[in-house]
């Protein structure tokens, strides 16, 4: 009994220290290691996440505190460290700073020292640099370098000729990032191995940048003069233009000829930049230089004054170089290009030709429209067409009376014209065009006006009333000219379409009731299913049959009020009336949609056709589905 | 485990001449060598896999090198390559320094987990090399800054992850907001998916065998290895590699936003406000988040988890960019039509295409490191907001955190040696 008294009260007392260690995060925090779950230390975060400012200093001072305390562990510490990268302020220094030399700690120590601000921290790191090696001292190097402590310099200077690579390439960035005229003779002076030899050049040209323009500019010349490293020249090609860019012309025309590919290139770049003092020498030489950077020099010259090099160029025997001139001309060309551009477009091929319509088509120059609409009224041949096309794509709507008078006129250019009218007009042209639609003779040119008006009362705001402009155009014409119009209505769902289409399923001409059948069938709603029906049920020949049956299969499958029985008696009817099986199938996939007895019946039905026997089974299978979920389903 | 340095590494690097693999004159084609890019591509995993074959696609390009800490992953795509060529032309990399060491590659890409994509693309830029960078870009505002100062001092082509700039709908939908189709803008609402990832094993456990850990880990802290930290999905959630999804597919519709308005610090929101949640096990970083902010213009801005797109909503009607589709309000807004008078923004048809096309013509890219840099601004000052709790004030022009001390010491973030900015 005494035993069992003691052995409770052992519980008793655990169950308290763990309910104590749960309510103080901070001390549960200090057992931490990882591998153990995160809570205490994801409670204490969100405190510090939602903590007043006052409250801060108080959860820095434990989190040093805890960085003191022999029972933290190392994770805890590490933890802790990371935390201080927000809340720590000079009071963490320490703390901090004597986990520099942890091999464990020390990357963790600096993400917070490299984050509070002000003197304590840099002095903390320039005491820890001698005693340190290594990754450690390598650390703190880096750490001084992105905090720009001039007054590390001295400490730095002697490192940058360490034979550990690590630790001198470190100096060499600390030096870089600090920069100025000390970290400049560090860098000068540092005795580096091959691999570094491009790296000591980065952090000098960078160092060089935090001195002033002249001083800068002398060390870049002279990295440029001694270095025969393509990626060298090419920074201090722009460390030297941007230090002093009256100095650098010389050195970047020479560079445009630089055998190295990658030196070549970027001194077009630099000579190709907004202000560039060396653009006109450059559009001199421009024709003499390799393709690669002739190309580079189209693609990125942006100055008016280049546009005689750049139109000399369209004539390059080369046929990328020709293309970049064509790209360059929509960038920067004035209303003089229009002419040249539309000859490169009636004459070049391939992807040169599309780059000259797509620089036509987003040439700013206020006349280029004035000037296309000209070009269709005179000039010749393919250009005609070509001004036609690019007037559509630049979105010149009022270019569309010149469009359709030409469209009237000159069948040579007709379908280029009534191609951009398509994309230009509104409902105010469609009298013209359904005046050309109806008298033309020529198949080609109807279907060219069929496609214009078909786009024009897409866009109209009121459909309707455009669907009764063409519906008005139906009487008196001839079988082709109706069945066209009545192709056009069957494309605008509106009610007079649809009425026209009713109509003209009873005209007397077997080729326009196929039009209106086909018209139907691909009408949108399934408001026309018993228009299909009586279709397939009097139709006398195998075609309309196909249509309207194909249709009402395309067409039950669509939601809308009516009951599922209705669905299901006329999909049952359509398949007593499909002849082929390819109609039966159709049929029986949508019967499967119908969740109705009926549609089981149908399916069941024909169970014993076996031309069709899979396609039963499976419509039984999934009307029988549908009915067990008890869902409506299909039409209803 | 002691966490080293690379200095065997280094040395080995140092004392490797920079060997060229031999390419038969067949695999460069019959316009080389002045319309042939050679590229190596650092980090072949899951999304570093898919970029290189998109690269590997593109007409004249051929991958002579790939690079993983990963032995199976690097040797695999190497066979793979060198199969397709016909001959030993594509070489395997452990340590990125020995293939960035190569003078006869053009470009790199880098797929690698996201602590690396800043270091491995500056390495690569002070290397002579261009880069296809996937997104996120960084892990602190430093080292954005530090990645679009290199990049321009060596003039290299950067093309940032972030596809959906080649996407012809998304683009239309920014031309919209540009040419002021939706009249004054009110607000902005972007979403992206958090998955919420909580868990993660902590238990240490061996390195598999064929894995370089220490190079793995690169410039982050070393902790010990856990059967979650260097998978493909688990690294997105562990804080010393990662921003969580808020970057890792937030880039996607902040890049559309910073577009659709216009590319400029203007496009950056000036105040950020929220919450995130955080798990307790290996995954740490934040998900879950709510941002709330405002641009300097006063049109408020929303960063919610979710969905996956980007909503501006304006006087005159409203857009919704995703990479599946284009929403407008109106719907006629859809049907409108950008003339040669307006705004066009940069038409790219393939993000790898042009990233090619511009290492060729040394165009900028659709999404070059100025805009990785603004999106990627967004992604930091939310974290930094969430991890602070407080409203963080951004000075967008200077690139600073106003009237909060603490807060500004995040901007930065020290790494493990010998790696640097």
């Amino acid at each position: 009994m005494k035993r069992h008294w003691f052995s409770m009260l052992g519980c008793a007392t655990v169950l308290l220290a763990t309910t104590v260690a749960a309510a103080d995060p901070w001390q549960e925090a200090q057992g931490y290691n990882f591998g153990q779950p995160r809570t205490a230390l994801a409670t204490l975060e969100d405190q510090m996440r939602t903590a007043k400012p006052a409250e801060l200093r108080t959860i820095e001072a434990r989190l040093v505190a805890v960085l003191q305390s022999p029972q933290a562990t190392q994770d805890c510490r590490d933890w802790a460290c990371r935390q201080l990268r927000q809340v720590g302020t000079a009071r963490s220094v320490p703390a901090l700073a004597a986990l520099l030399a942890d091999k464990q700690l020390s990357t963790v120590a600096r993400l917070a020292l490299q984050s509070i601000p002000g003197p304590e921290v840099d002095a903390a790191l320039r005491q820890a640099l001698p005693r340190l090696s290594g990754d450690q001292q390598a650390g703190v190097m880096q750490t001084l370098g992105a905090r720009r402590d001039r007054q590390a310099v001295p400490l730095l200077a002697p490192l940058a000729s360490n034979a550990n690579p690590v630790v001198a390439e470190m100096a060499l960035y600390a030096l870089g990032h600090i920069g100025g005229t000390e970290a400049v003779a560090a860098i000068q002076q540092a005795k580096v191995p091959a691999p570094l030899v491009r790296y000591r050049c980065d952090a000098l040209l960078r160092a060089a940048a935090e001195m002033p323009p002249a001083q800068a500019a002398g060390i870049c010349a002279t990295v440029l003069a001694e270095s025969a490293d393509p990626v060298v020249k090419i920074a201090a090609l722009r460390a030297l233009a941007a230090s002093e860019s009256n100095k650098a012309g010389p050195a970047i025309l020479a560079a445009t000829k630089s055998p190295d590919k990658r030196l070549r290139l970027a001194a077009v770049q630099l000579a190709c930049a907004p202000g560039s003092q060396v653009l006109g020498e450059l559009l001199g030489r421009a024709p003499s230089l390799p393709a690669d950077a002739q190309i580079a020099f189209l693609t990125l010259v942006d100055a008016p004054t280049a546009l005689p090099c750049v139109l000399a160029a369209t004539r390059s025997t080369q046929a990328d170089v020709a293309q970049a001139a064509a790209v360059a001309l929509g960038r920067i060309g004035d209303a003089s290009v229009v002419g040249p551009l539309l000859d490169l477009c009636a004459t070049a091929q391939g992807p040169t030709q599309a780059a000259a319509r797509a620089s036509l088509a987003k040439l700013r120059a206020k006349p280029t429209d004035a000037l296309l609409i000209e070009a269709i009224e005179k000039r010749s041949g393919p250009v005609r067409a070509e001004a036609a096309r690019v007037l559509g794509a630049r979105n010149a709507t009022h270019a569309v009376p010149a469009l359709l008078k030409i469209a009237a006129v000159d069948r040579t250019i007709r379908g280029s014209a009534l191609e951009a009218v398509g994309l230009l007009a509104d409902t105010t042209s469609l009298p013209a065009l359904l005046g050309l639609l109806t008298t033309t003779t020529d198949q080609a040119d109807r279907d060219a006006a069929q496609a214009a008006v078909t786009a024009v009362c897409r866009r109209a705001e009121d459909q309707a009333s455009a669907a009764g402009a063409v519906v008005a155009a139906l009487s008196g014409t001839d079988v082709e000219t109706r069945c066209s119009l009545l192709a056009i209505v069957a494309g605008i769902p509106s009610a007079p379409s649809l009425n026209a289409l009713r109509r003209a399923v009873k005209d007397a001409d077997a080729t326009v009731r196929a039009a209106a059948i086909r018209g139907l069938a691909g009408w949108p709603e399934p408001v026309v299913l018993d228009d299909l029906v009586a279709i397939a049920r009097s139709a006398d020949r195998p075609a309309p049959k196909v249509l309207a049956l194909r249709g009402i299969a395309r067409l039950a499958t669509i939601p809308d009020q009516r009951p599922a029985a209705q669905t299901a008696r006329v999909l049952a009817e359509s398949l007593t009336l499909a002849a082929r099986p390819e109609e039966k199938r159709l049929v029986l996939a949508a019967l499967g949609e119908v969740a109705d007895d009926a549609a089981l019946t149908a399916a069941l039905g024909c169970l014993g056709d076996k031309q069709v026997q899979l396609e039963a089974a499976t419509a039984v299978v999934r009307v029988a589905i549908e009915s067990v979920k008890g869902k409506t389903h299909g039409l209803g | 485990m002691n966490p080293t340095s690379s200095r065997r590494s280094f040395l080995k690097w140092a004392g490797a001449a920079a060997l060229p693999a031999i390419v038969p004159a067949k695999v460069l084609g019959a316009q080389a060598p002045s319309n042939d890019v050679t590229l190596g591509s650092i980090g072949v995993g899951g999304r570093g896999t898919a970029i290189m074959n998109e690269a590997a696609g593109q007409p004249g390009v051929t991958v002579v090198a790939v690079c993983d800490a990963f032995q199976d992953r690097r040797e695999r795509h190497a066979a793979r390559f060198n199969e397709r060529y016909g001959g030993r032309v594509c070489r395997p990399y452990r340590d990125l320094r020995e293939l960035l060491a190569r003078d006869d590659i053009d470009a790199v890409t880098i797929g690698t987990p996201d602590h690396w994509h800043v270091p491995a693309a500056l390495m690569a830029v002070r290397s002579g090399k261009d880069v296809y960078v996937e997104k996120p870009l960084g892990l602190s505002m430093e080292e954005l800054w530090a990645i679009r100062r290199e990049v321009r001092r060596y003039s290299r082509v950067f093309q940032y992850g972030t596809q959906q700039r080649s996407i012809a709908h998304v683009r239309f939908g920014c031309e919209l907001v540009r040419n002021g189709r939706l009249g004054k803008l009110q607000s902005v609402e972007v979403t992206a998916p958090s998955y919420g990832f909580e868990g993660g094993s902590l238990e240490p456990i061996p390195e598999p065998p064929g894995l370089d850990y220490d190079l793995w880990l690169g410039p982050a802290p070393w902790r010990p290895y856990t059967k979650d930290r260097c998978t493909p999905w688990g690294t997105y959630w562990v804080a010393d590699n990662a921003h969580g999804f808020i970057g890792g597919w937030g880039a996607h519709p902040l890049t559309d936003m910073v577009w659709a308005l216009g590319d400029g610090p203007d496009a950056v929101p000036v105040e950020y406000q929220g919450t995130g949640k955080f798990g307790t096990g290996l995954f740490d970083a934040a998900y879950d988040w709510d941002i709330r902010g405002r641009f300097a213009n006063g049109v408020d801005f929303h960063f919610i988890p979710g969905g996956d797109g980007t909503t501006i909503v304006g006087t005159r009607g409203r857009v919704a960019i995703s990479r599946g589709r284009l929403q407008a309000e109106p719907e006629s807004l859809l049907r409108e039509r950008i003339g040669p008078d307006e705004t066009r923004l940069y038409e790219s048809r393939h993000h790898m295409g042009n990233f090619i096309e511009c290492v060729r013509t040394r165009r900028p890219t659709v999404a070059p490191v100025e805009v990785a840099v603004l999106s990627d601004t967004i992604t930091q000052l939310s974290v930094i907001a969430i991890q602070t709790g407080r409203k963080i004030r951004w000075d967008p022009v200077r690139e600073n955190i106003l009237g909060d001390p603490g807060a500004e010491q995040l901007l930065t973030r020290a790494m493990r040696p010998p790696w640097h900015l």
